[in-house]
């Protein structure tokens, strides 16, 4: 990884950088920058577009729901980063240490992931519907009252509880590789030091990958702000009461339904420099603690 | 938007920062790009064959298709019907090609969205279209007095209908209700579903789907304006009627059906699954679209029970008449005159009386001209199906007032959020009745206010 002058002729360097760069200005940064300017009106189709200043930016600073909207996003991205990777740890660590049929586990274990956002979201919907779910009758034999339809708290549950399901593989994919870098030696050496399993996988393993997590948390906090939107679109439309409304499904609502265009751009605007904030911070924080061996 | 960083066996740095900044970006775009100032001078989609945006999907797309064959050999001009999937995807497609003036030459819109496609001044009245002796008024005034904006029928209705009660008769009898008086009053819903539960027969007494339709239903039948100015024919409205016994009634009955298990909620905008919820038999009564009678009829056949149907329950015994639902054809203005005389050409065939009885008999919606009903009447199509029989009696039955025009407003999809959103608040009992009532009130003046200054 030391030598990073291969190519001397920063011509060629250019051209061949070129067609990556055609694609990032076109479908990337181009239409970032129209949605920046964009939040700076009030534009709805068919009907003109006006220059409101900082209108759009006022009214979003001055709406409790767009505050409501924005604790629910942090709270569900936090539930979906932590209820992942406990999850997916949990089940790479019993695949790392199983002997037997380890493909068949890892296979069940993808495959949520292998399906497509939407149809995991309707499968899922059809598991878990309060009326005619397959699983809702067993679930109320439990003694739960399965009413996520018209209970805010339960349907927050339930979605995550989907968007968990759908990532877990994504990170058990990660995870079972990382753990199988790990060297034999110190598996053995912890082994012959007496290190109880749970403590070989926390004191001794989790140091190890801890690279891999930090990817996979930013990978995991990408994905709960943004890739869950079909979950939430398929199973609650952000409802019930605004419980599910994630700021991504609401800036699609604020666009696609109610045609505020300049509105939405607004919040996309600050949803773009929030998450990145966020981002800011978790490799700040990754750069003290994660090993990356140099 | 999946990156595999640098390989997971070794997982540098600056591989999880491309990742991610990559990952990030894409949730700004998207959005530009969805404005555009217009001004372009108007053109078809396609300059060879009328091009028709719609939403009827299923075997309600293959009678349209139909009829847009039988229209083109007659005629000799050439249609070609373009699915958009939904009510939404033909409203969303409609407002970008206006704005960009390459434009469809008639498109499918909702009754709820037509104030926002008026409101594009895009649009030609479809009355210019028609030709002088085309009989307008032998249209049903019910659904036309609805189009008729300013004494001009700007839209040309097509597939319309209202909401209506069905009830599962076999469940009814098991349960020892009279199968032949099926309630007609909020408080008669909430004692048959209570006796349906008590005895063990369903798992609910009713259910409908979580749409702005059937609070309109509620409030017209009780002969209410949701709105003020007339529901927003008489002007730019203002404000939503909450503080009304309409209102209280309602939603203190909602609550009380939810609370006590008797109303079954499959969710916001879940046609099919309240539907569903029906067949299966967890609920004996379900509020829907008249022009579900077919589908119902069949399903219940399936499920081995009896279905009926009869008027959509009123809120204490007063009954002033449903509002229409459904959506009518829209024409873009600035099209040369050979072209619009060849949209009027398919506008008038659709609305001539057999393309209606075919319409009619293959989805269920209304037939909507007089002449239409009466030639029904006479082949003894209403006899033989008496379920058709109650919709439209419902229908024709009803008065004509402010009250019985579905609102028609610019900000329709926000209001109905709105409202939809904050019925479930109210009925699953997370606000009282009266605050949840004053909340909606200026969560709804707040979007009309927006929109309209």
């Amino acid at each position: 990884m030391s030598t990073r002058e291969v190519f001397t002729d920063r011509l060629q360097a250019g051209v061949l950088l070129l067609p990556t760069m055609v694609v990032s200005m076109v479908f990337l940064y181009y239409p970032t920058v129209r949605a920046v300017g964009l939040s700076f009106y009030r534009a709805s189709l068919a009907r003109g577009d006006v220059f409101v200043g900082l209108e759009n930016y006022r009214r979003l600073a001055g709406s409790s729901e767009y505050l409501r909207s924005v604790l629910i996003s942090v709270l569900f991205a936090a539930c979906v980063v932590v209820g992942v990777m406990a999850v997916a740890l949990c089940i790479s660590f019993l695949i790392h240490e199983i002997n037997v049929g380890k493909g068949v586990y890892l296979v069940a274990v993808i495959w949520p992931y292998a399906l497509p956002p939407a149809v995991a979201g309707l499968v899922f919907l059809f598991i878990a519907h309060p009326n005619i779910g397959i699983f809702t009758s067993y679930i109320e034999a439990l003694g739960v009252d399965v009413n996520w339809f018209s209970n805010g708290p339960q349907a927050f549950v339930v979605v995550l509880i989907a968007a968990v399901w759908k990532q877990v593989g994504y990170n058990v994919i990660f995870m079972t590789a990382a753990l199988g870098n790990v060297p034999e030696s110190l598996t053995e050496t912890a082994e012959l030091d007496g290190v109880s399993r749970t403590q070989r996988l926390l004191r001794v393993y989790v140091p190890i990958i801890s690279p891999t997590l930090v990817f996979l948390v930013i990978m995991n906090t990408i994905y709960g702000f943004f890739r869950t939107f079909p979950m939430v679109d398929l199973m609650t439309k952000g409802g019930p009461a605004g419980a599910t409304n994630i700021l991504i499904y609401d800036l699609y609502r604020t666009a696609f339904q109610f045609y505020e265009f300049g509105f939405a751009s607004a919040k996309s605007v600050v949803l773009f420099i929030a998450v990145g904030l966020l981002m800011y911070g978790q490799f700040r924080l990754s750069d003290k603690y994660a090993y990356y061996g140099g | 938007m999946v990156h595999s960083g640098g390989g997971y066996d070794h997982v540098s740095r600056r591989s999880v920062l491309k990742a991610s900044g990559t990952a990030l970006t894409v949730g700004t775009v998207g959005l530009a790009g969805c404005s555009s100032s217009s001004g372009a001078s108007v053109r078809p989609v396609d300059e060879d064959s009328l091009t028709i945006w719609h939403a009827m999907g299923g075997t309600n797309g293959e009678t349209l298709q139909g009829l847009v064959d039988q229209f083109q050999s007659e005629t000799g001009i050439k249609a070609n019907l373009v699915f958009q999937d939904s009510y939404e995807g033909v409203l969303t497609n409609t407002l970008s090609a206006l704005d960009s003036g390459e434009v469809p030459d008639v498109f499918q819109i909702d009754s709820l969205f037509a104030q926002q496609v008026l409101d594009t001044d895009a649009v030609e009245p479809v009355e210019n279209l028609l030709s002088d002796d085309y009989p307008v008024d032998d249209f049903l005034p019910n659904v036309t007095s609805f189009f008729t904006i300013d004494d001009t029928l700007t839209s040309m209705p097509f597939n319309n209908s209202n909401a209506i009660l069905y009830y599962n008769r076999s469940a009814f009898e098991e349960a020892g209700l009279d199968p032949d008086s099926p309630p007609t009053t909020l408080e008669e819903v909430r004692s048959y579903s209570q006796t349906l539960v008590d005895e063990g027969v369903t798992d609910a007494g009713i259910t409908w789907p979580n749409h702005v339709w059937f609070v309109e239903h509620f409030y017209s039948v009780d002969g209410q304006t949701l709105l003020d100015a007339e529901n927003g024919h008489a002007g730019q409205p203002t404000t939503m009627q909450t503080d009304t016994e309409t209102a209280r009634s309602l939603y203190e009955w909602w609550h009380e059906m939810a609370d006590n298990g008797l109303f079954s909620n499959p969710g916001i905008e879940a046609w099919g699954e309240a539907t569903s919820t029906f067949l299966t038999e967890k609920a004996a009564m379900l509020m829907t679209s008249t022009a579900s009678v077919t589908g119902i009829r069949s399903g219940a056949e399936e499920n081995g029970f009896e279905v009926d149907n009869a008027f959509y329950p009123t809120i204490d015994g007063d009954r002033t008449g449903p509002v229409i639902g459904g959506a009518s054809w829209f024409v873009p203005s600035g099209l040369p005159q050979d072209r619009q005389d060849d949209i009027g050409s398919f506008l008038e065939f659709m609305g001539r009386p057999e393309s209606q009885i075919t319409w009619h008999k293959g989805t269920g919606y209304y037939p909507i001209r007089q002449s239409a009903v009466e030639q029904l009447e006479t082949d003894g199509w209403f006899s033989e199906n008496p379920m058709y029989r109650t919709a439209f009696d419902q229908l024709t039955q009803a008065e004509n007032t402010p009250a019985t025009k579905r609102m028609l407003i610019g900000p329709a999809r926000q209001v109905q959020t709105t409202i939809q959103d904050k019925s479930v608040e109210l009925f699953s009992g997370e606000v009282g009745v009266d605050e949840g009532l004053s909340e909606l009130k200026s969560a709804v003046e707040e979007q009309l206010n927006r929109y309209y200054s």
